[in-house]
């Protein structure tokens, strides 16, 4: 087990000796392959080594076992995937199709993503989803892979994918520019590797070793404290006491009058997917695994790369200031709900009905969505039960509903 | 209830107890940093709105510090809507003098009889 860390380290620290700058995106993106299927972003204007650091990571991993697809260039329908054997099908009339190297190849490179026409982005979509490819009626299956795509979000060229397409990658980290001692540097490792950067990067780990690594991460259990935070995270960024998810109108407006408007949720138009737990999860297995344990704050930074490509806020100057921001306020947060004591109260009011605590519970619960939620349920089970009366509710009270319940 | 979630409300109980006494439920404040913190929040928030003296230090709680940035968010974005309003009322006055004065000199050639 030391022995695969150890690889991991050394393919961060070869790549890192080839990618000056960006020390926290290489980190992210090392982590994130420490998954099955992992797929990650890398988001970065023109010039900053986008493809470079795709190229050098895909190396590290697969060797030569890697194909790259780029946007820039014309790839036609059905050419990523696979294309008809044409005499087959001349001598035998029979549509045979010879599925193209991306499909076959352990190393997935999208470069430019961003230029990828909507039928290659189809394909490549329902590969991340299904794990498998369709060309010409016939379906192959795809073995675990890396992907590892880039594109540049200030190019005008450029095709607007729908927003689940982005939700399946895992991570979505940003490169930005070198400060004047890394250009120094940079000029330094260009002379040292006589600009063959890509080229000299050795695949650090066999396929099988990366393999094993996946696995290892996939089987450690994070604790009930770390699964928490992640819930508790990511349910802050979703919820919406208007249920903002089905409706039509959208933050702000439909915030006007709302109890919660100086919450978090307020700033979000579009909340981030399910998916985002699960990938802060994996992550939360590889921080444990690679360095050794996982805090809060880690948690924070890791939402840094899990969301900014799965939501969208409401007013947006610099999006990853402003998640930054957000974050800061979570954080806040978090020590608001420690010194309410409201989880030790939902504690309580989970092991059965006491009056007191209940008043204190709805006070909570004036001062957290999340926890107003869990109140909520517990109420219509003590309505049931005839413990409480539908009026005396918090749910009634502030008018709030759960959502898909009615309540007259 | 799943068992993670019986276990994280459990750990949560135990780092942040309640003492139950009867109908009666309290707990105890942990460490004074906490108060000092909230203290000088409160001292500062009060300096801000109730305009009394601020102490030599001032200790933000993070909470208060997103209060107050919001708060000032709040108002450049509400200056820049007055700017633009102020911009366009001093060109409506602009628009307003110029017909005015066009308005007068009609009227002074009429006047005149010409």
């Amino acid at each position: 087990m030391g022995n695969l860390r150890d690889k991991f380290r050394k393919l961060e620290g070869e790549v890192g000796a080839r990618f000056i700058g960006n020390k926290d995106a290489i980190h992210a993106l090392i982590l994130d392959q420490l998954h099955q299927r992992s797929a990650s972003l890398v988001r970065a204007h023109r010039g900053l080594g986008k493809s470079t650091l795709m190229l050098l990571l895909l190396k590290g991993l697969c060797g030569d076992d890697l194909v790259v697809i780029s946007g820039a260039s014309e790839v036609k329908r059905g050419e990523v995937v696979g294309r008809l054997h044409i005499p087959s099908l001349e001598r035998e009339g029979v549509e045979k199709v010879l599925w193209a190297a991306f499909t076959k190849a352990k190393g997935k490179g999208l470069d430019e993503v961003n230029r990828l026409n909507p039928y290659t982005s189809a394909n490549v979509h329902h590969l991340m989803q299904f794990g498998e490819v369709w060309a010409y009626g016939q379906r192959t299956g795809v073995e675990d892979y890396v992907l590892l795509a880039n594109e540049n979000p200030g190019d005008p060229t450029t095709f607007i994918h729908p927003p689940p397409f982005y939700d399946r990658f895992d991570i979505c980290v940003y490169l930005s520019s070198l400060t004047w001692r890394e250009k120094f540097m940079l000029q330094d490792l260009i002379e040292k590797y006589e600009g063959q950067l890509v080229e000299s990067m050795p695949q650090v780990l066999s396929l099988a070793e990366l393999d094993e690594a996946r696995k290892e991460v996939s089987s450690l259990r994070l604790s009930s404290e770390t699964l928490g935070q992640i819930n508790l995270l990511v349910r802050d960024f979703q919820v919406c006491i208007r249920n903002r998810e089905e409706s039509e109108v959208k933050p702000p407006a439909i915030c006007e009058g709302c109890h919660f408007i100086r919450d978090v949720c307020s700033s979000i138009k579009e909340p981030p997917s399910e998916r985002s737990t699960a990938v802060l999860t994996h992550l939360a297995k590889a921080m444990t695994w690679l360095d050794g344990s996982v805090n809060f704050n880690g948690l924070l930074s890791a939402s840094l790369w899990v969301l900014p490509h799965r939501m969208a806020l409401v007013r947006v100057r610099n999006l990853l200031q402003d998640l930054n921001t957000l974050l800061d306020r979570e954080r806040a947060k978090t020590e608001d709900r420690e010194s309410r004591k409201q989880w030790a109260i939902l504690n309580e009011l989970y092991k059965g009905y006491t009056p007191a605590l209940y008043r204190l519970g709805k006070e909570a619960a004036s001062e957290d969505i999340v926890f107003a939620e869990e109140l909520m349920r517990l109420e219509d089970q003590w309505v049931k039960e005839g413990k409480v009366t539908s009026e005396e509710t918090i749910s009634a009270q502030m008018g709030w509903k759960l959502p898909g319940s009615w309540r007259g | 209830m799943s068992s993670q979630l019986k276990e994280f409300l459990e750990s949560q109980a135990k780092k942040n107890p309640i003492k139950a006494d009867g109908t009666k439920f309290s707990w105890e404040e942990n460490g004074i940093q906490r108060d000092r913190v909230a203290k000088g929040s409160s001292g500062l928030l009060d300096a801000i709105y109730l305009k009394k003296p601020a102490e030599g230090t001032v200790v933000v709680e993070r909470s208060v510090a997103a209060l107050i940035q919001e708060r000032i968010s709040n108002l450049e974005e509400e200056l820049t809507r007055m700017r633009s309003r102020i911009r366009f009322f001093k060109i409506a006055i602009l628009i307003s003098f110029v017909a005015t004065m066009m308005l007068v000199g009609e009227v002074l050639v009429l006047l005149r009889g010409g």
